[in-house]
Order: C-alpha cells, then sequence, then structure tokens
C-alpha cells in the first residue's frame, strides 16, 4: 500500500474522505497488490522451469550436434537472454525482466555444465558454485526475486574452498578446548551465545544496508533472512544444552524482546514471545524430570503455568490495545 | 551512459564464460595426444548429463609415449591430483557404455573389449580428454 491505513483514518476523521472512500482506496489497494504479487510469482515460476528445462536439455547431451555446434548455440541463447534482460530493465517492464533474469541465472549453470561436457572436465561442486556465483553477480544485483537471491548466497556458503571450513572448526575447536576456561559443556554454550549475538549482528546489518539502498539490493534482504533463520537454528542449539548459562541467556533474551515489543506497541510480536516464553518453561518443566511420574507432574504443572500466563497475557494485550496498538 | 553500462555489465558473464571456452579449445587442439587404457563405472549425476567416472589403468597402459613425447606418467597424474576421472556421453549412449565397462570386469581377459581415452596434453595444464576409444574407435561408431 502506498498510504498507511492511519493515516487514511486520520483524513477520514479530519473530514477530508469520507468512510465510504476510505473503504474504496484500501480495497483498490489491497487488490492491486495482491494481484501483483500473484503475477509476479507466476512469472518466476515460469522462468524457473523453462531455466530447469534449458539444464537438463543440456543434461542430456546430444549426441547428434557437434560439440562446436552445440557450444554455438548455447552462446547466442544466452547473448538472446541477456539482450531480453537489457531490453525488458530499459522499458521497465518488471516482470518479464524477472523472469529472464532468472532465467540468465541459470543459464549460467548450465553453460558452465556444457562446457564441462565438451571438455571432460571435472572440477568438483565447490569450483563450480565459486564460478556460478561469480558469474551470476550481475543478474543477482538486478533480480528482485527472493528465492534467486537465496540460492546465490547458497552458492556463495558453497563456493568457499573446503579449507575455509576447517578453518572454522579450528576456530570452534580452539575456543572450546583453549581459550575459554569452563568445562567443555559450559564452553559450547558460551561459544554458542557469541555466535547467536554474531547472528543477531549480522541479520541487523543485513536489513540496514538493505533499507539505507532503498530496498533495492534484494541480496542483502536475503542475508538478513538467511542470518536470522541461522540465529534462530542457534537458539535451538542453546535451548537443548540446559546448562544454567543458556538458560540465564535464554530468559534474558525473551525478556528483553518482550520489552522492547511492549515499549514499541507490537501486540503480534509481543504475544509470540510471550508463548515462546510459555513453551520453553514447559520444555525445561518437562525435561528436568526423568520418570514417568515427575514428567506427569511437569507436565500438569506446565499445563497450570500456560493457563496462568494466558490469563496474564490476555490482561496485558488489552491495556496495550487501550494505548494505542501499532502493528 | 546508463543503459550502455547495464548492457556492459550484462555482457561481463558472457565474455568470461566465451573467453575460458577459447582457452580450452585451443588448449585440446594444440596439445600432444597420448591414449590410456581405462577401467571403470558409470554413476550418473542429472546436473552435469550422463559420463563414465574411470580410473587409469597404468600397467595396461603403453608407457612407451610418455618417453617419446618428453614428459613423464607422474607429470601426467600430478597435474590432475585425481585418482578418477570423467569423461561425458549423450544419454542415448550411456546405457550401453555402462553394460560394456561392467561386462568387461567378467568376461576373459584375451575377451574383453579395450577401452582407452585419449588426452590433449601440454605441459604444465591439464589434460583434456578429447575421445573415448572402443577397441581402438571412437565409442560412437561401435555402438
Amino acid at each position: 500500500m502506498k498510504i498507511s491505513k492511519k493515516e487514511l483514518e486520520k483524513l477520514n476523521k479530519e473530514g477530508l474522505i469520507t468512510s465510504q472512500q476510505v473503504e474504496d482506496i484500501i480495497s483498490y489497494y489491497q487488490t492491486n497488490t495482491d494481484n501483483n504479487k500473484l503475477w509476479k510469482r507466476l512469472f518466476v515460476i515460469a522462468g524457473l522451469l523453462i531455466a530447469l528445462g534449458i539444464i537438463l536439455v543440456i543434461g542430456a547431451n546430444w549426441s547428434l550436434i557437434p560439440n562446436f555446434l552445440k557450444i554455438s548455440i548455447d552462446f547466442v541463447l544466452f547473448l538472446a537472454l541477456v539482450y531480453a534482460d537489457y531490453y525488458f530493465i530499459t522499458n521497465n517492464k518488471k516482470n518479464l525482466s524477472e523472469v529472464f533474469l532468472v532465467i540468465s541465472f541459470f543459464m549460467i549453470a548450465g553453460t558452465i555444465g556444457l562446457i564441462a561436457q565438451v571438455y571432460n572436465l571435472d572440477g568438483g561442486w565447490f569450483s563450480f558454485a565459486r564460478f556460478w556465483m561469480f558469474l551470476a553477480i550481475p543478474f543477482v544485483l538486478l533480480s528482485k526475486t527472493f528465492l534467486i537471491n537465496i540460492l546465490w548466497l547458497l552458492l556463495l556458503f558453497n563456493s568457499f574452498p573446503e579449507s575455509f571450513y576447517t578453518w572454522l572448526h579450528d576456530i570452534y575447536s580452539y575456543f572450546v578446548s583453549t581459550l575459554l576456561p569452563f568445562s567443555k559443556s559450559y564452553n559450547i554454550s558460551i561459544f554458542c551465545i557469541l555466535l547467536y549475538l554474531l547472528l543477531e549482528f549480522l541479520q541487523y546489518f543485513g536489513k540496514s544496508i538493505y533499507i539505507k539502498f532503498d530496498k533495492k539490493i534484494v541480496v542483502l534482504k536475503a542475508f538478513s533472512i538467511l542470518a536470522q533463520l541461522t540465529k534462530y537454528w542457534t537458539l535451538c542449539a542453546i535451548a537443548l544444552q540446559r546448562n544454567a548459562i543458556d538458560i540465564i541467556f535464554i530468559f534474558c533474551l525473551l525478556a528483553y524482546k518482550l520489552y522492547i515489543n511492549y515499549k514499541n506497541r507490537k501486540d503480534k510480536c509481543f504475544r509470540n514471545y510471550a508463548i515462546l516464553a510459555e513453551v520453553y518453561i514447559i520444555y525445561l518443566f518437562v525435561s528436568a524430570y526423568g520418570n514417568l511420574l515427575f514428567t506427569g507432574i511437569g507436565f500438569i504443572m506446565g499445563g497450570i503455568l500456560l493457563l496462568v500466563s494466558i490469563y496474564v497475557l490476555r490482561k496485558v494485550l488489552s491495556y496495550m490495545k487501550k494505548l494505542g496498538v501499532n502493528n | 551512459m546508463k543503459n550502455k553500462l547495464l548492457l556492459f555489465i550484462l555482457l561481463i558473464p558472457i565474455i568470461c564464460l566465451f573467453v575460458w571456452n577459447c582457452f580450452l579449445w585451443y588448449d585440446k587442439d594444440s596439445g600432444t595426444e597420448i591414449t590410456v587404457r581405462i577401467s571403470g563405472y558409470d554413476p550418473r549425476d542429472l546436473l552435469s548429463g550422463h559420463y563414465i567416472r574411470y580410473t587409469i589403468d597404468w600397467n595396461k597402459t603403453d608407457l612407451q609415449q610418455f618417453e617419446d613425447k618428453n614428459f613423464t606418467k607422474d607429470d601426467f597424474v600430478d597435474s590432475l591430483n585425481k585418482s578418477s576421472y570423467r569423461f561425458y556421453v549423450s544419454e542415448t549412449h550411456a546405457k550401453y557404455l555402462d553394460k560394456l565397462l561392467m561386462e568387461s570386469w567378467d568376461t576373459k581377459e584375451e575377451d574383453k573389449k579395450i577401452v582407452e581415452v585419449v588426452y590433449s596434453y601440454k605441459n604444465g595444464k591439464h589434460p583434456i580428454a578429447k575421445k573415448l576409444l572402443v577397441n581402438g574407435q571412437p565409442y560412437q561408431k561401435i555402438i
């Protein structure tokens, strides 16, 4: 939507537009935005199908056509695609330019595959991913398709040499066995917490730069989301450790998130974090006891706690609504 | 000006791939030919197409050709730094070749088909597999 709901209501209160007009404007933008999203998705799916089709045709390795001709056809097709990208971008045809950018992105992989076939190269996955990732940069920067940007980031992480991952493992081992002075289990907990904080920073960093560049470079958003997903994965690892430091960290984190969302009047986020806190408490109850009797007691106490939490949460939410909600 | 820059940026990947292809083409055509005996199997890969993964049978390879052409077997092996290699074949030929290579394990030594790969080799460059020969002939002719 180009104009916020709040602003429309404000205009209505001022008497500049009627309530009917407010509703009409909202439904107009709603329909148009939904339609645009649907068309865009269909265009991207079409592009993906064509691109995967080209890769499979190349994969079949046509025996009737000589190598020179195969390569020539591939390059002519690629040139045509690039011209289509150029033509649709300069003529501001967003959906069509997305389709051709998606096809061009995969065409790079197809062409590398074809050259590997013709010259019988076997460089391995890492060098293939690295080469594809480098050559795809122009298309990724121009494409607004989220899927392509995520795929490119995954390629980026796959294009590091194997030694990079050995190096990461060495850092982890150094942290866990040498640098941190506690027991191994505590050292792993501290490492996971530090990793979580780093990912939180990376997520924030990606998001802020994405906003700074007027939301034009989608790969930054993709980076931020990938950092966010890894962050959640790390959080799960922290939750599963169950050392005192992990429990304290998760409670502090949940308290901080609840406070921030309460302060910013984001009732949906506040509710989600409150539910997460309840689930975590129940998990702690259940996992603290071993046999059936105590696990049963844990469940009952967890259930009671959940009911109390729901009551408190509903009270807080209705209080927040009274203060004025901002989703 | 902005449009020309956009076109140039979009053309960079094609230019890189084209230059890479030209280098490979030159190396393939200008290198010295070496024929090695192979043994192997045929796993399939959807993205790469059909290929034979083989190992070089150095015991049955004529090593005289290396001495004549002023390089050794070790140079060849070190530059690839691998123990198994790929030769891409078309989808239609893959099944037959797979069968042929599998059968060669069970047949008597004198009845076995001789499967070889011709490499183009230049000093200091990666050898490029040019042809797959079955009993001295390109595999397409045998099939």
